[in-house]
This record gives C-alpha cells, sequence and structure tokens, in this order.
C-alpha cells in the first residue's frame, strides 16, 4: 500500500531514489505541514506550558529595566552631545532627557503589550471566579 | 579562583590576557587574547556539534543528530513565527547568532573559562551588527518609506514632532538595551557565583564552626549555578527574538 514511502532501510536519506527527485519544492512544503500538524497533535505543548512560567517573568523583568535604562541613557546622550556641538548647555540634554524617558516608557509599554498579547487577560485567574459585573 | 591570601576578588575572571602578539596595528597592539581563544573555541563547539549531528543522515536519529536537529528546527520555528516565510533569509544570520550566544555563555559556566558574554565590546558589536543589518534591509527593501517607522500613523500633527522625537530615541536605544540586557545578565551572574563561592573559601578557613556556617553559601552556590544556567539559556534565546523582532520592522517598516 504505502510501500513506496517507506524508508528502504539504509538508514540513508537524501536523494537515494529515482522519484526523490521528482518532488517538487511546494510536495516537500505540503509534507512537512503534515508532518508538523501530527507531531503538534502528539507532542505536549513545550514553549507553551514547560513550566518554565518564572523563568519567562525573570527574562521580562530583565526586559524593562534594560529598556528603561537603555532609553533614559541613550536620550541623556544624544542631549549631552548636541549640547557639546552646539554650545546650548543645558537645554537639549533636559530636552532629550524627557525625550528618553517617554522613548522608555513606550518601550516598556509595548513590551508589556507584547507579553499580554501571549497571556490573555484573566487566563492568570482561577476557573469559574466570580465576574463582579454579572452579580 | 581565590587572590592573595584568602582575599577573593570576584572581578578577575573578567580580566583580558593577551595569549600571543600577533602584530602591531598602527601602534596598537594586536593580540590574541583569552576572549579570542573562547570565542574560537564556541564556534568550534557549534560547528562540531552540527557537523557530528548531520554527518550520519539516519532516518532515526540517534543522540547528536537529535540533538543538532532540535537544535536547528528551534531556532527555524523561531524564525518562521516571527519573521515569517519571508523572513528565511535572516535564518542562517539568526542561527548564527543564537548558536555563537548560547555557546559563549554555556562555557562561561564551566570554572576557570572565561565568559565572552560578560564583556560590553562583544555584545554591543552584536547588537550593532543586528541593528546596522536592520536599517540597511529596510532602506534596501523600502527606501526612504522605511522611516515611516518614526512617524505612526493618526497621530495629530501638532504633535508628530515630539512622537517621532520619541520614536527615534527608542528606536537608537534598541542596540544599547540589547547589548546591555546580555551583559548586565552575564556580568552580575558570575560575579554573584564569585561571591558566594568565595565565601565558602573565607568561611571554611576559620575553623570547625566556619565548616559548618559555609554549608549556607556552599548551597547558595549549587543554587545560583542552577539559575544561570537557565539565565544562559534564556538570554541567548531572548538576544535571538528580539534580533528578529527588530528585523521584522525592517520587513514591514508599519505596525
Amino acid at each position: 500500500m504505502a510501500n513506496k514511502n517507506r524508508p528502504d532501510g539504509t538508514g540513508e536519506t537524501g536523494r537515494g531514489n529515482q522519484h526523490d527527485a521528482e518532488i517538487r519544492d511546494d510536495d516537500l512544503e505540503r509534507r512537512r505541514r503534515e508532518l508538523e500538524a501530527s507531531l503538534a497533535t502528539r507532542l505536549p505543548n513545550r514553549l507553551e506550558d514547560g513550566g518554565s512560567d518564572s523563568a519567562g517573568n525573570v527574562a521580562l523583568v530583565f526586559r524593562f529595566a534594560s529598556e528603561f535604562v537603555a532609553g533614559v541613557l541613550v536620550g541623556g546622550l544624544i542631549g549631552w552631545g548636541l549640547d557639546w556641538l552646539l554650545g546650548s548647555s543645558p537645554i537639549f540634554l533636559i530636552v532629550f532627557l524627557l525625550g528618553g524617558f517617554g522613548a522608555a516608557l513606550t518601550n516598556m509599554v509595548r513590551v508589556a503589550k507584547a507579553a499580554q498579547a501571549k497571556v490573555p487577560l484573566g487566563k492568570d485567574l482561577p476557573a469559574g471566579s466570580v465576574d463582579d459585573e454579572d452579580s | 579562583m581565590a587572590g592573595t591570601a584568602d582575599r577573593v576578588d570576584p572581578i578577575h575572571q573578567f580580566h583580558i590576557v593577551d595569549l600571543f602578539q600577533i602584530g602591531q596595528i598602527g601602534g596598537m597592539k594586536f593580540a590574541f587574547t583569552n576572549s579570542a581563544l573562547f570565542m574560537l573555541i564556541a564556534v568550534a563547539l557549534s560547528f562540531l556539534l552540527l557537523y557530528a549531528g548531520s554527518a550520519p543522515r539516519a532516518l532515526v536519529p540517534g543522540r547528536f543528530q537529535s540533538v543538532a536537529e532540535e537544535f536547528y528546527s528551534f531556532v527555524h520555528n523561531l524564525v518562521r513565527q516571527v519573521l515569517g516565510e519571508e523572513g528565511k533569509a535572516f535564518f542562517p544570520f539568526i542561527f548564527c547568532l543564537f548558536a555563537f550566544v548560547l555557546f559563549t555563555n554555556f562555557l562561561g559556566l564551566i570554572p576557570y573559562f572565561f565568559t565572552v558574554t560578560s564583556q560590553l565590546v562583544i555584545t554591543g558589536t552584536l547588537a550593532l551588527f543586528i541593528i546596522l543589518m536592520v536599517l540597511v534591509v529596510g532602506l534596501a527593501k523600502h527606501g526612504l518609506k522605511f522611516f515611516g517607522l518614526f512617524v505612526p500613523h493618526g497621530v495629530p500633527i501638532f504633535l508628530l514632532p515630539f512622537i517621532s522625537l520619541i520614536e527615534i530615541i527608542s528606536f537608537l536605544a534598541r542596540p544599547v538595551s540589547l547589548s546591555l540586557r546580555l551583559f548586565g545578565n552575564m556580568l552580575a551572574g558570575h560575579i554573584v557565583l564569585k561571591v558566594f563561592a568565595g565565601f565558602i573559601v573565607s568561611l571554611a578557613g576559620l575553623g570547625f564552626g566556619g565548616w559548618i556556617g559555609a554549608i549556607g553559601p556552599l548551597f547558595m552556590t549549587v543554587a545560583i549555578t542552577a539559575l544561570e544556567f537557565l539565565v544562559a539559556a534564556l538570554q541567548a534565546f531572548v538576544f535571538a527574538v528580539l534580533a528578529c523582532v527588530y528585523l521584522k520592522d525592517a520587513l514591514h517598516p508599519h505596525h
């Protein structure tokens, strides 16, 4: 029945047989997708609930921290450099420091949004918890 | 790595040592350092893993091949999830980046080994390379429209200068945050590890009471070592993910 698709027992992959060479790219792509789909149903979701929630949270905390530091740092440096070039002492430093602060907050909000998109709101609540607005 | 007497210097592990001098470039010494040595080792190991893993070409993978295949498909799925099918061109780049950071991070956890990624120069160079690539790809693909990245849609005209300023700064902050995070994680982790390990040595020098007291820091050192393994893998992953995310902006400037 499916004799053609079975391995020949030599353990070799690659273009050993004649009909392998005829497989076109899109056919290969389709077969790869089918394999992935069938694998996904059999394998447990390793990435999603691999028990590494706290590890992900630690990484998230470091992202917030570095995002904030980098924003303010870069803003301050640009302002300081412009002041140094134009000799207009504290004006650009102040403006760009504030701008850097804003950029840092924007970045942090983006990180938070991306993190929230992964874990939809309320998913971390216990199942069947009371909804205030309904009662 | 105990220093002189019983004092432990947690910074000593980050010293760059010239192994041998290659030559001089414009009066600057050009030497092969311990950092360069461990970079070479990391590259050689990652090459060896993939080469040894792909050599058998067995249909049912053995141990090495299994590791190599998982390694490959993990990064492959990551690139495809974030960048989509058109991002396949960046897969070799992201894979090299991930392999390099992962192997240097893990190599640094072996005692007496040098941690390449605990040097801001290295992480900064990697981050700058990523951001330059984003700029080049974005400009090549979209021309001047790429700068539409700094002009979000639906912003009132009188707010636009401020928003653009903030967007430009946030773009420029990306390589800084990318490099600072990896550098900071590795540096801090290794210093904490050395400090706790130093407590064991110092306490053990006090006699029997010290031996009892050293159990606490010993436990902490073991626990932090485990944590550092986690951090090493996680930070390599985060570095690769963010490289993908930033490259996505180059492919699709209008988010």
